[in-house]
């Protein structure tokens, strides 16, 4: 199975940084990011709140978080793994997409999502990078403009 | 999103993150927009062109002169998406604090290597 695309290419800009620490280790951490029972535990506006979790946990493997699932239209995340290592790293791609029930799709375009794991004390601190990506296809629609409206939007929009 | 989207693409542009960021400081009238670029008045227009068809700029005719403003509300819808998933994150890693909590006391600590 081939990777994405965007596996290879540079990365984009960052648009979002969170960090945390976690009263659990660091295998721990990871399998609630990887195992969609736990996931659907947690991931979501609030806990339990998921439709469903699908993981295909390899690299190039999908994966599907619905918000919802309607007989009109299912609203979720979706993407693919890119990097994979346990108990340490996950990168995958990010897109928000509305499927509608005559096979209309509205998606976002592909950004990149990664997170690490690190022990740290008696727990695990994860650090989340979401960004742009710059692959062909993204670096045209979007090329700079993510650093653009996360810098200098806000500092428009905080002034006026 | 598809709008979204015609935001990104004109944000695209180096020269048009600059004229935007020309206007940032207040109106202009297009013909001194091209100045501190070193290109023609026409391809500068062509620029705003692109910034005003993404909503992101207003011209305005006012006798033989044509004002560009920043038009700040579609800005603000690509500055909410960062802005949104900054909020949506930090909730996970609240609800995910949360899950870890409520799981009850953890399993004595294996040794460290």
């Amino acid at each position: 199975m081939t990777l994405p695309d965007v596996a290879t290419t540079e990365p984009g800009d960052v648009l979002i940084i969170v960090e945390g620490h976690f009263a659990a280790t660091p295998a721990e951490v990871f399998q609630a990011w990887t195992d969609p029972a736990i996931v659907k535990q947690w991931f979501g506006r609030v806990p339990n709140s998921l439709h469903s979790a699908t993981i295909d946990l390899r690299e190039g493997g999908a994966w599907r978080f619905l918000e919802s699932s309607g007989e009109e239209k299912s609203v979720g995340f979706e993407g693919a793994y890119l990097v994979i290592e346990p108990d340490a790293r996950l990168v995958f791609t990010w897109s928000k997409v509305i499927a509608h029930a005559s096979g209309a799709r509205e998606a976002t375009p592909a950004s990149q999502v990664d997170v690490t794991f690190s022990p740290s004390g008696d727990g695990t601190d994860v650090r989340l990078v979401h960004s742009s990506v710059h692959d062909e296809v993204t670096r045209h629609a979007f090329g700079g403009g993510w650093a653009f409206a996360f810098n200098t939007m806000r500092a428009l929009l905080s002034t006026s | 999103m598809r709008n979204l989207d015609t935001t990104f693409a004109a944000l695209s542009d180096e020269t048009r993150r600059a004229i935007l960021g020309q206007l940032m400081q207040g109106e202009a009238r297009l013909s001194d927009l091209a100045e501190p670029f070193d290109m023609s008045q026409t391809a500068v227009s062509k620029h705003v062109r692109v910034l005003s068809n993404a909503g992101l700029l207003v011209v305005e005719k006012r006798g033989r002169t044509r004002h560009c403003r920043l038009n700040a509300s579609v800005m603000k819808e690509a500055s909410d998406w960062i802005a949104d998933y900054e909020t949506f994150w930090t909730q996970q890693f609240a609800n995910l604090a949360q899950h870890f909590s409520q799981r009850g006391p953890r399993p004595p600590k294996e040794p460290q290597e």
